[in-house]
């Protein structure tokens, strides 16, 4: 009896403080999604309150008036074209590191892996001097080079681990049977690495989508710039419009949580297993 | 003989074939910037001019004779350590209310979580309303509840300003260090619990002698990885106030960015990046340490 109640008391207390948290995280999200339906003078007359009507208003002036519909082909561009990149020389590098006997694989290896515990702010002035010595500013394509570069270390760091553990009979039939190392790397070892790859895209997806500093330092031509670094600049010269930076928000965060909605584990996975990255 | 030449030679090919597109983007877009960061550190430079004149550790002293700099240093040290603090306390006690396998639990990781995959632009434009002295929830939240005494200027308070960035910070990064304990937890064996239980050990007994010590590897990753995330900060600093008003919100990252972009000089610019680097390989190095002692 004594224990029944002390039990009931603990489970009102955990959960207590798992919705209080729960709270603290979601509040300001649902903050956003409502002021995304809201007029500015709503907005600031009810701030807690639900939308009278749900306008899509703030999206339009956020698409057209913030420029958001060009950006969003520029983020599409880059995060995509780096994750074709990371995906394709990260598994190769991982396997020419693991499965092929050079003498030089281990300090190799060391050469991506120190990168992972270098700041990204360390270099970020000299990488800018260099990009435009190298006619690289205002280019989708260099914003390409350095987003592949920054996460190789972590990308190749996966699939050499991945890739060291896998049996070495399965090559040594697939050699046996007169299987070429190209075909041996892209028929064998490629297939094998299901889940290093979603690890590595996970990762790097949200890295490059969400990525702000880059086009900070690298883009200054207004059409180039990607979406989270164009919604900021959009805030700066309509600070107070927040009704549609909200709907910006909205716009730039829905692609990802739906993902991660239906992908939760390997979000989870692939998102610590990249914060031991610098 | 002539044969199993060939294959190797093959093998040799192929590998270094494919190595050389990965190792020559790495080389020319992340070591040599890095390592220009470095070398310019030790001259004076403003960026553009062909003049480039070595001036040993003058920029390093300049550096730590610098209030502006000083005030980073001490700015990023309060981020780092108000982070580290609640980032792994919330971490660690949701993370033991939720790290057993069910639908609910499972729920209240997701929430937890869910800010991880957010930008942190839009993390710090969201918060920059939240903030707002005028017509921020914050302050009109406390209104509400009765507390206008409260009230404050979130941003442009020098004795606060850090402190709400942070926990701006503490915000997106609680999933990360519930889900790293909850890993941790879960690798703790459960009839560890099930003799404890029987020999009328205390719940509170058994957090403090069984769980404590048994994911201290797991302590010691989330202490290290927010320690170097606190002294790493820029994004919300930048996106929030930029390091003011007047530098009291000023931590390592904006002030490298400024001394190059506002001040044009690259030489000290590049000495901060530098005691940053050495900052964050000293705790990578601990981090290993402490690691390798526990094998």
């Amino acid at each position: 009896m004594v224990t029944n109640k002390k039990n009931i008391g603990a489970k009102i207390a955990k959960y207590a403080v798992l919705v209080f948290f729960a709270l603290l995280i979601l509040f300001p999200i649902y903050m956003v999604i409502s002021g995304s339906f809201k007029s500015l003078f709503e907005l600031y007359d009810n701030i807690f309150g639900l939308p009278e009507s749900f306008k899509l208003d703030n999206y339009v002036k956020a698409f057209v008036d913030g420029h958001l519909k060009e950006y969003y082909l520029n983020s599409f561009i880059v995060t995509g074209g780096s994750l074709i990149l990371l995906t394709f020389l990260g598994s190769m590098g991982g396997f020419a590191l693991t499965r092929l006997g050079l003498k030089m694989s281990k300090p190799i290896y060391y050469l991506f892996v120190i990168g992972i515990s270098i700041p990204t702010q360390v270099g970020i002035v000299q990488l800018a001097l260099q990009m435009s010595k190298m006619r690289l500013m205002n280019s989708l394509f260099g914003l390409i080079m350095v987003h592949t570069a920054y996460e190789l270390p972590f990308t190749i760091f996966i699939f050499y681990g991945f890739m060291e553990e896998i049996q070495w009979d399965l090559q040594e039939a697939a050699v046996i049977d007169g299987c070429s190392q190209i075909q041996l790397y892209w028929n064998i070892m490629f297939p094998l690495c299901r889940s290093a790859v979603a690890t590595c895209l996970i990762f790097n997806m949200v890295t490059i989508w969400n990525d702000m500093l880059f086009p900070l330092i690298l883009i200054s031509k207004e059409k180039l710039r990607t979406l989270p670094y164009g919604l900021l600049m959009f805030s700066g010269q309509h600070g107070s419009q927040y009704t549609i930076i909200f709907a910006g928000v909205i716009i730039i965060t829905l692609p990802l949580t739906i993902l991660y909605l239906f992908l939760q584990k390997q979000f989870m996975e692939g998102l610590t297993a990249g914060a031991v990255k610098g | 003989m002539i044969g199993k030449k060939k294959i190797i030679d093959s093998r040799k090919l192929t590998g270094y074939l494919f190595l050389i597109l990965p190792v020559l983007i790495y080389s020319i877009f992340f070591i040599a910037p890095n390592v220009s960061a470095l070398y310019n550190s030790f001259f004076q430079w403003n960026g553009l001019s062909s003049e480039k004149p070595f001036v040993g550790l003058d920029n390093f002293k300049k550096l730590f004779g610098d209030r502006v700099f000083r005030m980073a240093f001490v700015n990023t040290i309060k981020y780092t350590v108000t982070l580290v603090i609640f980032q792994t306390l919330f971490g660690f006690i949701l993370a033991i209310l939720v790290y057993k396998e069910s639908r609910v639990h499972n729920v209240f990781r997701t929430i937890y979580f869910l800010p991880a995959i957010m930008a942190t632009t839009t993390v710090g434009l969201i918060w920059g309303f939240i903030y707002d002295p005028n017509f921020g929830a914050l302050n009109e939240f406390l209104r509400i509840i009765g507390l206008s005494a409260l009230r404050k200027s979130w941003l442009s308070d020098e004795k606060i300003v850090i402190y709400a960035i942070t926990a701006v910070h503490v915000w997106i990064g609680i999933g990360q260090s519930v889900v790293l304990f909850i890993a941790g937890l879960q690798n703790v064996p459960i009839e560890l619990y099930e003799s404890a239980s029987l020999d009328g050990a205390s719940a509170w007994k058994q957090l403090i002698h069984i769980t404590i010590p048994l994911i201290r590897s797991t302590t010691v990753i989330v202490l290290v990885l927010t320690t170097i995330g606190g002294f790493k900060a820029f994004d919300f600093v930048y996106v929030m106030t930029n390091g003011g008003a007047t530098h009291t919100s000023e931590v390592l990252s904006t002030l490298l960015y400024k001394e190059a972009y506002a001040y044009s000089d690259v030489g000290l610019s590049s000495a901060i990046s530098v005691v940053l680097l050495l900052v964050v390989s000293i705790i990578t190095f601990i981090q290993l340490f402490a690691m390798r002692k526990k094998d």
